[in-house]
């Protein structure tokens, strides 16, 4: 299995798949979770991540007849993992039927404390990396999906504005002007949250 | 530029930091397993649970029906009470009306 893994390319194991050994897509999972954890793993709250990640793959291979050999296979598997992303927001966002409830107290600490120390170093301490990430996912969910998803790319993940547009199938004229309104928008919205935390 | 927008700009940072570093680690076995169920479904080898139980209930139904034709088929012949091509030509004809009826009928 091991050899296997590394004796066939992606390009080798897709034509099989593709020829009808259903089986050989396995490789496929295992050569790339990692790299689809990653990209889910960041944007869909922890308990949905495996859920998520599996339709990733699924919608990957019912796509791979339409696979071109043009890109590498782990770019255009990056590609249906954000729209994957995505698509969850936007089910997310229809779903969504009460306001967001208002920051915890361990929300407000973390904020009252980052705030006090100017130095702006993140905390090493596990505990208080949840809370940061809680929030931002917070922070995140005020945003539309399509906003949310270009801010994740163009501001957190610091793609190029050309990439952003090739995942995402936009415009590069569209994601600029998206991507500068979506980070007002996130911008206001932690400022927010920072008047929430020190009232 | 003020305080305010400075600590929004540090709080910015760090949440975006905060938020890079919110990929955990790819789960084991289990999970590929269930992926590559989900695969096989698509790929058309997996059927629902419903699916299941009815191709269940329809296969023992059709060799319950073929053992019946056999068996009718060997007492007809056995008893001599139809000549065995005009069995064979009805069988080809009008399979149902065969086995749906009953050898009185027939006869």
């Amino acid at each position: 299995m091991v050899a296997e893994r590394t004796a066939r390319t992606d390009a080798q194991i897709i034509e099989a798949v593709l020829d009808g050994d259903t089986e050989a897509f396995g490789l496929l999972v295992e050569r790339h979770r990692e790299h689809v954890f990653r990209i889910v793993g960041r944007r869909v709250p922890r308990q949905e991540v495996e859920a998520v990640a599996q339709d990733v793959f699924v919608r990957a291979f019912t796509s791979l007849p339409g696979f071109a050999d043009r890109s590498p296979f782990e770019w255009w598997l990056s590609r249906i993992a954000v729209l994957t992303c995505h698509d969850f927001w936007r089910r997310r966002y229809r779903s969504r039927e009460a306001p967001m409830s208002s920051l915890g107290e361990d929300h407000r600490e973390w904020l009252r404390k980052t705030l006090a120390d100017e130095s702006g170093s993140s905390s090493e301490r596990s505990e208080e990396r949840l809370i940061a990430r809680d929030l931002v996912m917070r922070a995140l969910d005020e945003l539309s999906p399509a906003d949310r998803a270009v801010i994740e790319l163009v501001h957190l993940e610091e793609r190029p504005v050309a990439e952003t547009a090739a995942l995402l199938g936009w415009s590069r004229v569209n994601v600029k002007v998206r991507a500068h309104r979506a980070r007002r928008k996130l911008q206001g919205v932690i400022e927010r949250l920072q008047a929430e935390a020190l009232a | 530029m003020n305080k305010k927008r400075t600590d929004t700009q540090r709080l910015e940072r760090l949440l975006a930091a905060a938020w890079r570093e919110g990929a955990g680690a790819a789960p084991g076995p289990i999970w590929q397993a269930g992926v590559m169920a989900g695969v096989r479904a698509a790929a058309g080898g997996g059927t629902p649970a419903w699916a299941n139980g009815f191709s269940r209930l329809v296969l023992r139904m059709s060799l319950t029906a073929a053992a019946a034709a056999a068996v009718l088929v060997a007492w007809l012949v056995a008893g001599g009470l139809i000549p065995y091509e005009e069995l064979a030509l009805m069988m080809i004809d009008e399979p149902l009306s065969l086995l749906a009826g009953t050898p009185f009928v027939i006869l």
